[in-house]
C-alpha cells in the first residue's frame, strides 16, 4: 500500500494531459474502460505486458476478492488478479459499453 | 522422479540432455505445453515438475529421423526478460541451445506471440506449434496460419495436444528444421507494435459463442459466486478422496491382505516357530482380537503384517486418491482460481495467494510441498510457507490413517483434528507475520481458462507421483516397523515411556506409550499413528494425539529438505518453533477437552 503513494507523485509528473484517467482498481464491477498507460516502473509494466495488458487494451473489471484481496480483471478475454496496488497503477479511461459481437 | 513424489531431490539434466541435437519445449505458461510433451515422449521420462509450481523441468526422449533425442519442457514463461525465477531458468537452458518448439496458446495469439517473437530473434532452429486449435476454431478465432509462417520464418503447425490432432505433422516439421540451416535471425523495433501488426494481418474473429466453460468461468472468478463455489470444490475434493480411498481399501486391499497374504503369512510364522526375535520382527506378535489369539495386521507390529499394510493397505489408496484428484484440479485449471480467492486470506498470514499451491501438495506429502515454495518471491514468503507447511499440513499418508483410526468414531472426530489444525495454523501464521515484517509483493497472476484435462497426462502423472511413493515411502516404513518391532522386544520401549510419560500425563492428557509414537513420528508419521492403535485410547486421546504427531515434527525426508532448501540457521529456527507450537497446542487441547 505505500505503493500508492509512489504512483500519485508519478501520475503527477510524468502525464499531466490524461483528464479522464483513474486507477482501474476504482472502476465499478462490470465497468468497461481502455487502458492508458502503465504508472509505474519498467519492471511493472513488462509484468504486465507479458499477461497482455497494455495501453489500448480494453478492460472490464469483473470485481475485488474479499478481505483486500486482488482485482479481477478481464483484458480482452484474458483473465488476470492483480493485488490493489498493482491494479490502481493501471491508468484507465472509461469507455460506452459496446454490445456483445466485438473485434479487435 | 523428483518432486512430484515423496522424499526426492529434483534431478540433474542428463549429459544427454546438454547439447544442441535436442528439443526444447517453449511457451507461456497455461498453453498445453506438458501436454505436446507427453504426447512427444513417450515411457521413462526422468524429472517431473508441477506445471507452473516448481523451476525443475522434465526430461523426455523422442524419437526424431530414426534417432533417440532428448525433449526438456522448458518452465513455462512469458518473456525472455526473466521477471521470475522461471523465466530465469527457461534463459538458461535456451542458451545452451537447441531446437526450439514453441507451443502458442492460439486462442491468445497476440500475447504468445511475443515470446516468439522474441525467440525467432536467438537465431535458433524453431517450429511454431499453434497449438489448442479446436479451442479457437470453436470459440471464433481464425488465423491464417501459412501467413503467420511467412511472417515469422518458421514452420507453424495447428495442433490439438489432448486430442493429438497435428502431433504428427509437428514430428515432421521437427524432422525438418533439424536438418536445415538454422534460419535467420527475425529482426524488429518494438516488440508490441510488431505484435500487434502480425496479429491484425493473421487473425480474423468471429461472435463467440457463450458455452458452458464460460459459464463455470464467470461463477468461479466473481467473489460473489466465486466463494461459495471454492468452498464446494474443497470440499468435494476431501469427499472424493475420501470415497476413492476407503473404496480401494474395502474392495481391493483389504480381500487382497485377508485372503491372500494372511495365509501366507500365517504359514510363515508356524515355520519360523510361532515366536522368536526374527518372527517377532518379521510376522510381528500375536494379539487378542475379540478373544481370538491372531495375527492383526495393524497391531501386530511386524514387517511383513503391520509393515506391508501401512505402506500399501492403508496408504497408498489414499495416495492414489489424493493424485488423482489434485491431477485434475491441476489440470483442469483451478488452482489459480483458488490462489486469487484466497489471496485475501493468505496475507494474513505473511503469505502471497499463490502460496496455496505449495499448501496444496504438501496435504499429498510435505516434501513436493516444501520444494514447491521455491516458487514464492521473496525468502521469507518462502520460509512461513515451508514452516506452515512442516507444521499444519498433515501428509496423505498421515492423514490415511488418522481416517483409519478416528473413522470408526465418526467423521466429527476426524473433522475435530482439521479444525484444531486450522487453528494452529492462522494462529502461527498470523505470529510469523507480524514477527518478520517485510514488504509482500503483490499478486500478478493470469487465470487460465478451464480446459478439459487431457487421461494420458493424467495417468503419466499418477504413475510418476506413485513410483515416487512405492519407492521412497515403502522402504521406510518397512525399516521403521522393523525398528519399532526390536525396540518393541527390548523393553526400551518401557523405559522411555515410563521417563516421560509423567509429563506426557500431565501436560497432555496422554498415556506414556503416546510419547514414544510421536517420536517415532520423526521416521514416518503413518506408522507412528499406527502405534497408537494398540492403546486402545479413547476418540479425544486419539485427536490430541493426532494433532500432536501432526504438528510436532516433519518426517525425516521433509527435514531433509527443508535442510538444503533452508540451510542449518532456518532449519533451526523452524524446528524451535515447531516445538513450541507443539507443547503449546497440546497443552492448549488438553486444557479445552
Amino acid at each position: 500500500m505505500q505503493r500508492r503513494h509512489r504512483h500519485h507523485s508519478g501520475r503527477a509528473t510524468v502525464t499531466p494531459a490524461v483528464q479522464d484517467g483513474m486507477p482501474a482498481s476504482a472502476l465499478k464491477d462490470g465497468e468497461p474502460a481502455r487502458v492508458v498507460r502503465i504508472a509505474g516502473g519498467e519492471r511493472l509494466a513488462a509484468r504486465l505486458h507479458n499477461l497482455g495488458v497494455l495501453p489500448g487494451k480494453r478492460v472490464v473489471k469483473l470485481g475485488t476478492m474479499p478481505g483486500r484481496g486482488p482485482v479481477m480483471l478481464d483484458c480482452d478475454g484474458v483473465r488476470v488478479a492483480l493485488g490493489r496496488g498493482i491494479a490502481s497503477h493501471v491508468i484507465v479511461e472509461r469507455v460506452e459499453p459496446v454490445p456483445e459481437e466485438e473485434t479487435v | 522422479m523428483a518432486d512430484a513424489s515423496c522424499c526426492a531431490a529434483p534431478g540433474e539434466l542428463s549429459e544427454a540432455g546438454k547439447g544442441s541435437r535436442r528439443v526444447l519445449l517453449v511457451g507461456n505458461p497455461n498453453v498445453g505445453k506438458s501436454v505436446v510433451f507427453s504426447r512427444l515422449t513417450g515411457v521413462g521420462t526422468v524429472s517431473s515438475n508441477y506445471p507452473g509450481t516448481t523451476v525443475s523441468f522434465l526430461e523426455g526422449r523422442m524419437r526424431l529421423a530414426g534417432e533417440q533425442v532428448p525433449v526438456i519442457d522448458v518452465p513455462g514463461s512469458y518473456s525472455l526478460d526473466p521477471t521470475c525465477p522461471a523465466e530465469e531458468v527457461a534463459c538458461r537452458v535456451l542458451e545452451d541451445g537447441g531446437i526450439i518448439v514453441n507451443v502458442l496458446d492460439a486462442t491468445n495469439l497476440e500475447r504468445n506471440l511475443a515470446l516468439a517473437l522474441q525467440l525467432r530473434q536467438m537465431g535458433m532452429p524453431m517450429v511454431v506449434a499453434l497449438n489448442l486449435w479446436d479451442e479457437a476454431r470453436h470459440r471464433g478465432v481464425h488465423i491464417d496460419v501459412e501467413r503467420l509462417s511467412e511472417l515469422l520464418g518458421v514452420p507453424v503447425v495447428p495442433t490439438a495436444a489432448v486430442s493429438g490432432e497435428g502431433l504428427a505433422d509437428l514430428v515432421a516439421a521437427i524432422e525438418r528444421v533439424a536438418d536445415a540451416p538454422p534460419p535467420e535471425p527475425l529482426e524488429f523495433d518494438d516488440l508490441w507494435s510488431t505484435v500487434g501488426a502480425i496479429v491484425s494481418e493473421v487473425q480474423r474473429l468471429e461472435h463467440r459463442h457463450h458455452t458452458w466453460r464460460d459459464i463455470v468461468e464467470e461463477i468461479s472468478i466473481r467473489p460473489v459466486t466465486g466463494i461459495p463455489f471454492g468452498i464446494l470444490v474443497v470440499l468435494s475434493s476431501f469427499a472424493a478422496v475420501r470415497a476413492i480411498g476407503e473404496s480401494i481399501i474395502t474392495y481391493v486391499m483389504d480381500p487382497l491382505f485377508e485372503g491372500v497374504w494372511r495365509p501366507v503369512v500365517e504359514a510363515l510364522s508356524r515355520a519360523l516357530g510361532g515366536g522368536g526375535w526374527l518372527h517377532d520382527i518379521l510376522v510381528g506378535s500375536y494379539v487378542v482380537v475379540d478373544g481370538a489369539r491372531t495375527l492383526d495386521f495393524s497391531l501386530s507390529l511386524g514387517v511383513l503384517t503391520t509393515g506391508l499394510y501401512v505402506s500399501l493397505g492403508a496408504v497408498l489408496p489414499y495416495v492414489i486418491a489424493f493424485y488423482v484428484v489434485l491431477g485434475i484440479l491441476e489440470d483442469v485449471g483451478y488452482l489459480p482460481r483458488l490462489a486469487v480467492l484466497l489471496d485475501g486470506v493468505m496475507h494474513r498470514l505473511g503469505l502471497h495467494g499463490y502460496a496455496v499451491i505449495p499448501v496444496i501438495l504438501g496435504f499429498g506429502c510435505n516434501v513436493p510441498g516444501i520444494l514447491a515454495t521455491r516458487v514464492l518471491d521473496t525468502p521469507r514468503e518462502r520460509f512461513i510457507a515451508a514452516t506452515l507447511i512442516s507444521v499444519g499440513v498433515p501428509c496423505a499418508a498421515l492423514q490415511a490413517m488418522i481416517m483409519a483410526l478416528l473413522g470408526p468414531f465418526g467423521i466429527g472426530y476426524v473433522a475435530l483434528v482439521y479444525g484444531v489444525l486450522a487453528v494452529v495454523w492462522f494462529v502461527l501464521g498470523t505470529v510469523l507475520r507480524l514477527t518478520s515484517k517485510d514488504f509482500l509483493p503483490e499478486m500478478v497472476l493470469e487465470i487460465p481458462a478451464y480446459r478439459l484435462p487431457s487421461w494420458q497426462t493424467l495417468a503419466k502423472k499418477l504413475w510418476m507421483r506413485l513410483k515416487g511413493y512405492l519407492l521412497e515411502a515403502t522402504p521406510v516404513v518397512l525399516g521403521g516397523v522393523a525398528v519399532i518391532a526390536v525396540i518393541h522386544r527390548s523393553g526400551i520401549f518401557e523405559a522411555i515411556a515410563g521417563a516421560i510419560g509423567p509429563a506426557m500425563d500431565t501436560l497432555f492428557g496422554l498415556p506414556p506409550e503416546a510419547a514414544l509414537a510421536i517420536v517415532l513420528g520423526f521416521f514416518r508419521k503413518d506408522i507412528a499413528v499406527g502405534m497408537l492403535a494398540p492403546l486402545s485410547l479413547g476418540p479425544l486421546q486419539l485427536v490430541k494425539a493426532s494433532v500432536m504427531l501432526a504438528v510436532t515434527f516433519p518426517c525425516v525426508a521433509s527435514y531433509m529438505v527443508l535442510l538444503r532448501e533452508f540451510g542449518l540457521k532456518k532449519t533451526a529456527l523452524a524446528t524451535a518453533i515447531m516445538v513450541v507450537a507443539s507443547l503449546t497446542t497440546g497443552i492448549a487441547m488438553n486444557l479445552v477437552f
